[in-house]
């Protein structure tokens, strides 16, 4: 008895402790969440926290069709719209790039595997903001500068050390018997990798998706260096609608804009938090 | 055309030197056992036979081409691996025809070498499953399978009954024997198992630091070890070693144990005559001692410490002249010295080996 009340005791100070810790960190996102319901004069009166009045949607209708970005005034929309052709094929050609390098260096390991992957291990360190002005000057040389296919190509080769990396550990983590067989069984390069080890590769490419996904709609820097006035980022939309100095700042309308931004993201974690979690831990585990 | 050559073979991993210009013919329909410790060049030497791994140096000839830079898949080889290496997404019938389907082979052809494979080997019931429903003995069935529908002139195995357990592992060591009977294709395998090594080959190379100690069928490296460490590998319990000094005497070969008895080796059959003596090891087998000596020509003392019955076998551990020694008898003797009792053990010269104490070699 005297165990088990010891236990339920140390229970209920371990819950308390999650429960404020929630609270605690979901506290902005309860802030954001009544505001953006809320009108501007309701906010110029009321305490940041209390309940709104008359909940509207008026500030997420203006945030996404439009608020002023600058002289432009259509919202958010045009961002959310840019964002996800940036995404998508960065996410790809990222992820295809990552998992057929660490399929090369994992299985097939030419020669000078281990300095490659040295490189790419010391590369992933470096802070990118370094690179930005030769990379400015090399894309404009090649006319890829202020396009979406420059910001796509600046998301994959950023995205390569971190891919190479999860990929090669996890094919590491693969029995090289298979591929022996395989080579055996007469398969060469492309066609062990399409028909064999893809296939063996769900469970990390989930959380190259996750990654890469979250990461690239998340940038704001090469976004707003990069793609160019005609493919900014919902990230660069969104910076200049918050950050617009002239009248009074529409709180609501910020709110509302700001989840809208993060809501992709915020989606994708909540879906895959198992993957995601799984996907830290394979990073981690195998060298 | 499926004898294989191996012609001063050198594989380095950067500095390090795994194999070093090994030499190793195997004729048409052999059955190859490369028997040694682990990190020994075993698996080296087949992976290079296979061409999964860079040679550094030498030639690797198969059916007399020389294969040394050929594709694995262009050396006419199936291969057999210790994890099975099933592919795990498709199903044992996906599993068989792979290879043959990547040669894009017709589609009855196929059929008809799955079904007399599986027929071959009784996998036939688990066609449509995929390996992971499937016990460690039928996964390396599977595997099998895959090699022989290949239709190969050469099998290679690593280790492939070493993650089975012990009666799985003898019912397909049978199997084993039983298929290179009837297919009658070279094999070659390689196994730390000494078992496995003794009951498969037809001949077993036996290896230590990248070098084949000894190549010889199964009864002469029992019974003629080349070496201390053929000597010392083959066989359970391993063969008494007694260390001391050989010296011819008036026509007679004699050996003396140090700290014991001097034995009359004169009817042991050196592989060159005596000269000369000098420090010698004298080898026998547990087995070929024997508790009553009867009229056995040679004697040695035997002071018991341990007895151990296994069975159908019973072992004695103790010393002879102060130096550790076993006997291995049948257990209808029903014999269980107690501790510390002293009996006189004999054997026949014929039995016994004799080795150079510092080079190890046979004498």
């Amino acid at each position: 008895m005297r165990m088990s009340s010891e236990k339920t005791l140390a229970r209920t100070g371990v819950y308390a402790f999650l429960v404020i810790s929630a609270a605690f960190f979901l506290m902005p996102f309860y802030v954001m969440v009544v505001t953006s319901l809320k009108t501007m004069d309701e906010i110029r009166v009321t305490s940041i926290f209390a309940l709104p009045d008359t909940p509207t949607l008026q500030a997420w209708v203006t945030a996404w069709q439009s608020a002023c970005t600058g002289l432009n005034c259509n919202g958010l929309s045009v961002g959310f719209f840019n964002s996800v052709m940036i995404m998508v094929p960065a996410t790809v050609f990222s992820i295809l790039l990552g998992a057929v390098t660490g399929y090369a260096l994992s299985f097939w390991r030419p020669k000078g595997t281990g300095l490659i992957f040295g490189i790419l291990l010391v590369a992933a360190f470096i802070p990118y903001q370094v690179f930005i002005y030769p990379l400015v000057r090399m894309l404009s040389q090649v006319g890829l500068y202020n396009s979406l296919a420059g910001i796509v190509a600046i998301h994959v080769i950023f995205g390569m050390p971190i891919m190479v990396l999860l990929f090669r550990n996890y094919y590491a983590g693969l029995p090289r018997d298979l591929f022996s067989a395989a080579r055996v069984d007469g398969g060469g390069f492309w066609v062990i990798f399409i028909r064999l080890i893809l296939p063996l590769s769900p469970p990390i490419l989930i959380v190259a998706v996750i990654l890469q996904s979250t990461h690239i709609w998340n940038d704001f820097l090469f976004g707003l260096v990069f793609a160019g006035s005609d493919n900014q980022p919902m990230t660069v939309l969104l910076n200049n609608i918050v950050n617009s100095t002239q009248g009074e700042k529409a709180y609501n309308v910020n709110m509302a804009a700001t989840i809208l931004t993060a809501a992709v993201p915020l989606i994708i974690y909540l879906a895959s938090g198992r993957w995601f979690v799984r996907g830290i831990a394979a990073g981690a585990v195998k060298g | 055309m499926a004898e294989v050559s191996i012609e001063n073979l050198d594989i380095r991993f950067g500095a390090v030197s795994v194999l070093n210009d090994l030499n190793l013919q195997i004729a048409e329909g052999e059955f190859i056992v490369l028997l040694g410790s682990s990190g020994c060049g075993k698996s080296t030497l087949l992976n290079a036979i296979a061409g999964l791994i860079d040679v550094s140096g030498g030639k690797v000839r198969i059916g007399g081409e020389d294969k040394t830079d050929a594709e694995p898949k262009d050396r006419g080889i199936g291969m057999v691996f210790q994890s099975y290496a099933l592919y795990p997404q498709t199903t044992v019938e996906g599993n068989l025809s792979f290879g043959l389907r990547m040669a894009k082979m017709p589609k009855d052809e196929i059929a008809r070498r799955i079904d007399r494979v599986s027929k071959m080997l009784q996998i036939e019931p688990y066609l449509k499953r995929r390996p992971a429903a499937l016990s460690g003995g039928q996964r390396q069935r599977v595997a099998i399978g895959r090699a022989l529908v290949r239709d190969a002139d050469i099998y290679l195995f690593d280790e492939p009954l070493s993650n089975l357990d012990a009666k799985l592992r003898a019912e397909l060591r049978v199997e084993l024997k039983e298929l290179h009977q009837t297919i009658g294709k070279t094999m070659i395998y390689v196994t730390h198992d000494q078992v496995e090594a003794m009951t498969l080959a037809t001949r077993i190379a036996v290896m230590q630091n990248g070098v084949i100690q000894q190549l010889a069928a199964p009864e002469d490296i029992y019974e003629r070890p080349a070496n201390l460490f053929v000597a010392g590998f083959v066989g359970s319990p391993g063969m008494n070693f007694f260390s001391g000094h050989l010296r011819s005497e008036a026509g007679k070969a004699v050996f003396a144990i140090n700290d014991g008895p001097e034995i009359d080796v004169s009817d042991y059959a050196f592989d060159a005559p005596l000269e000369q003596g000098g420090e010698a090891v004298l080898g026998i087998r547990p087995e070929h001692l024997f508790v009553d000596a009867g009229d056995l020509p040679l004697r040695l003392p035997f002071t018991v410490k341990v007895s151990e019955s296994m069975g159908a076998d019973s072992v004695l551990w103790g010393t002879t002249a102060g130096q550790k020694a076993s006997v291995r008898f049948g257990s209808d003797l029903k014999l269980n010295p107690p501790r510390g009792s002293e009996m006189e053990l004999g054997f026949s010269p014929r039995a016994l080996s004799l080795f150079d104490a510092e080079s190890g070699v046979r004498l």
